[in-house]
């Protein structure tokens, strides 16, 4: 099957053309649209563990808790999910040791129990781990494995081979998009397509549907890519996929990392899986009820709280539940979520430079140099029981060292004061009385807010934060950290519909029907010239 | 003789309670007394937290280490240690980590330049993987490299000193009973010799089918992912010496000393000096076995842990950031000296530990421990000047205190970059190059330091 040259915005525009041409009764050729700029590289990325755990128990039928047996994934500005990921001898040799444990447990309980006994077991066993049709020669190495040591061994070679633990987007050399572009351009295979589309979908190994989609040479058509991704997410498990981008976006991941001073909040590591469980719910319902819109996350006047935590958050008994409304209770969306706001804060104190600056990196997209870059002498005001928090940290902006990047940061984290250190609400500091409004000198013109409510809903209709969202998330779908590549992609979304661009959803169905998502920018291959 | 093992739960009881006498007796753990074998150098890079108080480091006239407040002093005092261990001390005063100041590799993030010499856009490996890997010189242990840490599985380019050659963190084994796995073998260390050529054969079978994979996506892979895939054979022949050397070396524990929890702020706070102790023994086990030659040792920032009690509850704000330096003119705050050189001393007691513990294994000799920090002045979060020691073997002669910055030419950002003391550690290992590490600046990653071995 020829493959279609565009997505859905490509669509609209070649209809147009041809409606021209046809005007003008001609038949001269549509000109091809250009090729995307900032192309992902031709690259192989390592599966994160949680891939990895996926698409082990996927193919085995069983449940491995692979991720949380191998060594931690090293994050890349946060993300679990990125191309620079590498396979460390500690990874390896914990692998080695537990693949023999791994297909026993498949051979007795799961995939491999009957599958054994199917006369093309090493060709199904060998599809489904390397995630294409394997060679000839590769099923004649097998079948000597399995010879020596039988079903056992062979999927435990095949748990362990790079085909399995790592995305290969080689392509081929695609000559009339390398003319159109002017630098070599290579377009991805059909299983290679298969299994970008899976992974960027729900973090999981393709099925057996995308597989004989990608047999049969479909999935070079944007519409069919964009097909299997509904499908594909239509799946349960796929909430994990996007549920897990939120986390790592507003870094709430590795609470499990952070402490309390007991004082504070005394039962501290009892409350910290109901806070992220609180966001966790909250997430799939904005996924399943409004496709993961952007302005609903920031600013959704409900979250799904357990006893636990309408208890820590002082609600009147019974107010637990799925879509409380707590906007009554001074919160909205997900920044008001006692996760975040107890993960950016210090053991016993709120933390306005951290919350502050979340919101311009994260939210904003606006990176600052630390203050050691700038060889600048930080000392932290030290609490006192006279002070707010507030008034501690305004010393900065009377210091001119500190005053040009903490004139935006600052505000933005003191319209959280209302919250302490684990997320609670409080009105009272040290016997005084806080303050959350502020004032952020956006593009020179102030924007007042009087708490962290205002601030989200003000970020949540804020263009500029759906663009900054989207572009965290194509760092998600794409394992690719590059500003460039981030920027063209962003471009990319100017052709939908502005309540399109806000959608989750959307945003990865753009993506996955466009040329940019099968398409490479070749590096030279390992033998050829550098 | 070969002692007989003991279980886990003495084991763990001697270790934890600090004796002098090691647990399988004076000489089961010690390097074999082999008068013909050559003596080996071995490696360890120990990174201590919070920077320093550098008013309270250097030691005074005559090498003394015993001034007010001194954070050096464990290194000599035999009651607590067994021995001194001034003679074996150097102390190296105005390296900076420049290739990581360069790129703004520095602060919490800078511990990656320790050992690589490289900022976070470094694509090189750190000094031990380089040795052990790439110069092979760890290719005849059953592992090339150890990364152990406290607290924390290293993962963070600030929370580890190992890299691989793609520059990636090399994770850590944080749970003493994971690193005993490592070292000391799992359930095969029992296996009867019929047992273990099976599992070899049926393990090098699989490597076949595994390597078969990798050579051929290295001849498809685009040559900007050619140092990832050498770094997974480097892993692969790790997994092939494992099979190798299934055969348990040393006499040990039968059973695994276990904690409930090992991870900072994850419930493993109680323990940490308990697993602090056990790190450090199985390290110098490791070494005393020849297992490794070539560790690292990560003390993580435990602070807000409880750790020290004679210090604030988080120490990390209210000690390492309420540090006011001496600078220039500036007189700096005396009172915030104390506490931080109380919370160094607490790094350097750990040190001491390995030393007397690899001395006890009769391997300090053979063992060049450097101990460095991500930050010179905590406060400000500098990596300029950060504090660093030389123990134990190699070529440098040691009882010294060097003002590098006095000594050594200086970049033309007046920077005495770590690289070169790097590049002078690799020529103790036999590996002789003139440069190490990535820097846009190349006066940063070439050269070594003349002064260590004057």
């Amino acid at each position: 099957m020829r493959p279609k040259p565009h997505g859905r915005a490509g669509t609209r525009l070649g209809l147009a053309a041809l409606v021209l041409a046809g005007c003008a009764h001609t038949t001269q050729a549509i000109a091809p649209p250009p090729v995307p700029t900032g192309l992902l590289p031709t690259r192989l990325r390592r599966l994160s563990n949680a891939e990895l755990e996926r698409s082990v128990d996927t193919w085995l039928g069983i449940t491995s808790r692979l991720a949380q047996t191998l060594p931690p994934d090293a994050r890349q500005d946060g993300y679990t999910v990125h191309a620079e990921a590498s396979h460390p001898p500690l990874t390896a040799t914990r692998l080695a040791r537990l693949a023999p444990q791994l297909a026993a447990a498949s051979l007795e309980e799961g995939w491999a129990k009957t599958a054994q006994h199917d006369p093309r077991f090493l060709e199904r066993a060998a599809t489904l781990a390397l995630r294409r049709s394997p060679s000839a020669e590769e099923l004649g190495v097998l079948a000597t494995l399995r010879d020596l040591g039988g079903p056992a061994l062979v999927v435990a070679a095949l748990l362990q081979s790079p085909s399995m633990l790592y995305l290969q987007e080689f392509g081929r050399a695609d000559a009339e998009a390398s003319a159109r572009a002017g630098f070599p351009v290579h377009r991805l295979g059909d299983y290679e397509i298969a299994s970008a589309l899976s992974y960027a979908v729900w973090g999981g190994p393709p099925d057996e549907a995308l597989l004989a989609a990608a047999q049969r040479g479909e999935l070079h058509d944007g519409e069919a890519r964009e097909h299997h991704m509904h499908r594909l997410l239509a799946r349960s498990d796929a909430r994990h996929h996007f549920r897990q981008f939120v986390l790592e976006w507003l870094e709430v991941d590795t609470l499990e990392q952070t402490t309390k001073s007991p004082e504070l909040v005394p039962d501290y590591d009892r409350v910290k899986p109901h806070m992220l469980t609180e966001t966790r719910a909250f997430v799939d319902e904005v996924m399943v009820h409004t496709g993961g819109s952007i302005p609903a996350l920031l600013a959704g006047r409900f979250t799904s709280l357990d006893a636990t935590m309408a208890a820590y958050y002082g609600l009147p008994g019974g107010t637990s539940g799925p879509r409380i409304g707590l906007s009554a209770h001074g919160r909205v969306g997900v920044l008001q979520h006692a996760s975040f706001l107890a993960a950016h804060a210090h053991p016993d104190s709120p933390s306005p430079i951290k919350r502050g600056d979340f919101v311009l990196r994260r939210l904003l997209c606006v990176d600052f140099p630390r203050p050691s870059e700038l060889d600048l002498q930080v000392v932290i005001p030290p609490a006192t029981a006279s002070q707010t928090t507030r008034e501690r940290f305004e010393q900065h902006v009377s210091d001119p060292e500190c005053e040009t990047c903490h004139r935006r940061i600052d505000p933005l984290g003191f319209t959280f004061e209302n919250f302490d250190a684990g997320g609670r609400r409080r009105t009272r500091e040290n016997g005084h009385p806080v303050s959350s409004a502020a004032d952020y000198p956006h593009a020179g013109a102030p924007v007042h807010f009087e708490d962290s409510v205002e601030l989200a809903e003000w970020l949540a209709a804020a263009p500029t934060v759906h663009a900054c969202v989207a572009r965290q998330f194509f760092r998600y779908l794409s394992g690719q950290h590059d500003p460039a590549m981030e920027a063209a992609f962003v471009a990319d979304l100017r052709e939908l519909e502005p309540e399109q661009r806000i959608r989750l959803v959307e945003i990865v169905a753009a993506y996955v029907r466009s040329e940019r998502f099968v398409l490479r920018r070749a590096t030279p291959a390992a033998g050829e010239a550098t | 003789m070969r002692p007989s093992p003991i279980h886990r739960r003495e084991w763990l009881w001697r270790v934890a309670a600090g004796g002098a006498a090691w647990v399988m007796g004076p000489k089961a753990w010690t390097r074999a007394a082999d008068a013909e074998r050559p003596s080996i150098l071995r490696f360890v890079g120990v990174y201590a937290p919070h920077g320093v108080a550098l008013e309270y480091w250097r030691p005074g006239p005559g090498f003394d280490l015993h001034g007010e407040h001194s954070i050096l002093a464990p290194f000599d005092d035999p009651g607590r240690f067994g021995r001194s261990f001034r003679d074996q001390l150097l102390v190296l005063e105005g390296l900076d980590l420049a290739a990581g100041i360069e790129v703004g590799t520095i602060g919490h993030d800078a511990a990656r330049v320790i050992l690589t010499g490289s900022g976070a856009d470094g694509r090189t490996p750190s000094l031990d993987h380089y040795l052990a890997h790439e110069r092979q010189l760890g290719l005849e242990t059953p592992r090339s490299t150890l990364s152990l840490a406290i607290g924390t599985q290293g993962v963070e380019i600030g929370e580890n000193l190992s890299y691989a050659g793609d520059g990636t963190p090399m994770p850590s084994l944080a749970d003493p009973a994971e690193t005993f796995a490592e070292l000391f073998g799992g359930p095969l260390a029992h296996a009867s010799a019929a047992e273990l050529a099976a599992v070899r054969q049926r393990g090098r079978s699989m490597l076949d089918v595994v390597r078969r994979d990798l050579a051929r996506l290295h001849a498809e892979a685009p040559a900007s992912e050619r140092l990832k895939l050498e770094q997974h054979h480097h892993a692969l022949r790790e997994v092939e010496k494992g099979l190798a050397h299934l055969e348990r070396r040393c006499p040990g524990p039968t059973t695994l000393p276990t904690f409930e929890k090992v991870y900072a702020f994850g419930g493993g706070e109680p323990f940490f000096e308990t697993i602090t102790a056990l790190q450090i023994e199985l390290l110098a086990c490791a070494f005393a076995c020849d297992l490794t030659r070539f560790a690292t040792l990560f003390l993580a920032d435990l602070s807000r842990t409880g750790l020290y009690p004679e210090l604030p509850a988080d120490v990390h704000t209210d000690v390492a950031h309420r540090y006011v330096a001496r600078r220039g003119d500036h007189p700096g705050d005396p009172a915030t000296w104390i506490p931080l050189a109380r919370q160094n001393r607490h790094s350097s007691g750990h040190v001491a530990q390995l030393l007397a513990r690899l001395d006890e294994k009769q391997v300090l000799d053979e063992t060049m421990v450097l101990v460095s920090s991500d930050m010179g002045d905590t406060a400000s979060h500098s990596s300029r000047d950060v504090p660093t020691l030389i123990a134990g073997g190699g070529p440098f002669p040691r009882g010294r205190h060097l003002r590098l910055k006095e000594l050594e030419p200086l970049t033309e950002r007046g920077l005495l970059p770590n690289n070169r003391l790097l590049v002078s550690i690799a020529a103790a290992f036999g590996a002789e190059i003139d440069r190490f590490g990535h820097a846009h600046d190349p006066a940063i990653v070439t050269g070594e330091l003349s002064s260590l071995r004057a």
